[in-house]
C-alpha cells in the first residue's frame, strides 16, 4: 500500500515539477515547435533552411498510418479465414 | 455464469477501456485545436494503437489496482487532459501527456505493476516525445549528419551532369551556393519513418530479424530521400529559379518528397515482411502481438 502511493505520488509530482520546466525550454524555442526554421530563409539566394511546413509533410505521416491500419486490417481478416 | 467477483471484475475492466477510450478521445480533440499537426497526428496513432492493443488483450487486462492507484491514476488522467484543453498553445510538455494519461490509466486498472504489463502500450504513448523530433535533439545530431547529407546530395547532383561540390555543409555552384542547415539534414524525415516503423512492430508480428531491419530501413530510406531532395533544390538554385526552389522548398514539391518517403518505405517494409517470414508458432491459433 505505502509501496503504491509513493509510486503513484512520485508519478504526478514528476508531471508537476516538470511541466513548467519542459514549458520553458519550449519557448526558448519562440514557441514554435517542430521544423519552423524553414520559415527563417535569411533572404540570400540558395540559404535554405528547413524541411517543408508542417501542414505538408504531415499527409506523409497519415498516408504511412492509413497503409498501416489497412495492412493490419488485412492480416486480421487473413487469420481470420485461416481459422 | 460467472462468481459475482469475476463478473464484477469484467464490469470493471470494461469501464476501464471506456474511460481509456474518453481519454484518448479527449486529448485528441484537444490536440487538434493546437497548431501542432505532426504531434497530433503522432498522438492520435499512438493513442488508437495502443487501444487496439488492449482491445486485443481482452480478459488479460486485470483490473486488480487499490482505492489509492485508482484515485492517483484517475488524477493524473484527469490532469493530462486539463492541461491539454487549457492550453492556448503547443508547448513541448504536451509531448508527455498521452503517456502521462495512459500510466495514469494503467495505474487505475492493475496499479503500479500495470506499468509493467502495458509497457508496449505505454512505449507507444512515447511516440508524441519523439516526432516532431525536438529541436534540442535534432540540432544536436545534425551536425554529424549535414555533411553526409550534403556530401550526397552533391554526389546525385554530379551523377546527373551538374557542376556542383560539397563544402562542408555548403554545396557550391559556379555562381550560387545552398547553406545545408540542420533542418534540412533529413533527421526530420527520419523521426517521422520511426514513428511508422514502431507501429510496424507494435501492430504486426515481427522477429529479431525485421525488427532490426524495419528500423535500419527508416534511417536509411528517410536519409536519402532528403538528399534527393537537397539535390533538386541545389538544381534550382544553379539555375536561378525561384519559383522552382520555391516549390520542392515549401510547395506542393515538398510534399511529394514526404509521401515519396512513406510510399518507399512501406513499400520496403512490405518485403521485409515477404521475404523474412517469422516461423510459424508451435501449436494452437497464431498470436498476432508480441
Amino acid at each position: 500500500m505505502i509501496r503504491q502511493l509513493v509510486i503513484s505520488s512520485s508519478m504526478v509530482a514528476l508531471m508537476a515539477l516538470g511541466a513548467p520546466s519542459l514549458a520553458r525550454a519550449d519557448q526558448d524555442k519562440s514557441g514554435e515547435h517542430g521544423n519552423r526554421d524553414d520559415r527563417d530563409r535569411s533572404g540570400e539566394h540558395g540559404e535554405h533552411h528547413g524541411d517543408a511546413p508542417e501542414p505538408l509533410t504531415v499527409i506523409g505521416l497519415a498516408l504511412g498510418v492509413g497503409a498501416i491500419a489497412v495492412g493490419r486490417w488485412a492480416v486480421g481478416r487473413k487469420s481470420t479465414r485461416k481459422r | 455464469m460467472g462468481s459475482p467477483q469475476a463478473v464484477a471484475a469484467s464490469a470493471l475492466q470494461r469501464w476501464l477501456f471506456a474511460a481509456a477510450i474518453a481519454v484518448a478521445a479527449g486529448q485528441v480533440v484537444f490536440g487538434s485545436r493546437l497548431p501542432a499537426e505532426e504531434y497530433w497526428v503522432t498522438m492520435t496513432a499512438a493513442w488508437t494503437a495502443a487501444l487496439f492493443l488492449v482491445w486485443q488483450r481482452g480478459s488479460e487486462t486485470v483490473a486488480t489496482a487499490g482505492a489509492t492507484s485508482r484515485v492517483l491514476g484517475a488524477v493524473a488522467a484527469i490532469v493530462t487532459l486539463v492541461s491539454l484543453g487549457a492550453a492556448p498553445a503547443y508547448h513541448t510538455v504536451d509531448r508527455v501527456l498521452p503517456v502521462a494519461a495512459g500510466a495514469g490509466i494503467a495505474l487505475a486498472a492493475s496499479g503500479p505493476r500495470g506499468w509493467w504489463r502495458h509497457r508496449r502500450e505505454l512505449l507507444l504513448l512515447t511516440l508524441p516525445l519523439m516526432n516532431p523530433l525536438p529541436n534540442r535533439v535534432r540540432d544536436g545530431l545534425a551536425p554529424s549528419i549535414q555533411p553526409l547529407t550534403t556530401w550526397c546530395a552533391m554526389s546525385i547532383d554530379r551523377a546527373a551532369g551538374f557542376p556542383i561540390t560539397a563544402d562542408g555543409n555548403v554545396l557550391r555552384m559556379p555562381n550560387e551556393s545552398l547553406n545545408v542547415v540542420s533542418g534540412c539534414s533529413g533527421l526530420q524525415g527520419i523521426a517521422r519513418l520511426w514513428v511508422l516503423a514502431a507501429l510496424v512492430v507494435a501492430l504486426f508480428e515481427t522477429s529479431a530479424r525485421q525488427k532490426i531491419a524495419l528500423f535500419a530501413s527508416a534511417i536509411l530510406i528517410g536519409f536519402l530521400v532528403n538528399a534527393a531532395r537537397i539535390a533538386v533544390l541545389a538544381v534550382a538554385v544553379l539555375r536561378g529559379e525561384n519559383a522552382m526552389f520555391e516549390y520542392w522548398h515549401v510547395g506542393l514539391g515538398a510534399t511529394l518528397f514526404t509521401l515519396a518517403s512513406t510510399t518507399v518505405a512501406c513499400l520496403a517494409w512490405w518485403q521485409i515482411f515477404r521475404r523474412w517470414r517469422p516461423p510459424p508458432p508451435e501449436g494452437g491459433a497464431p498470436c498476432l502481438v508480441h
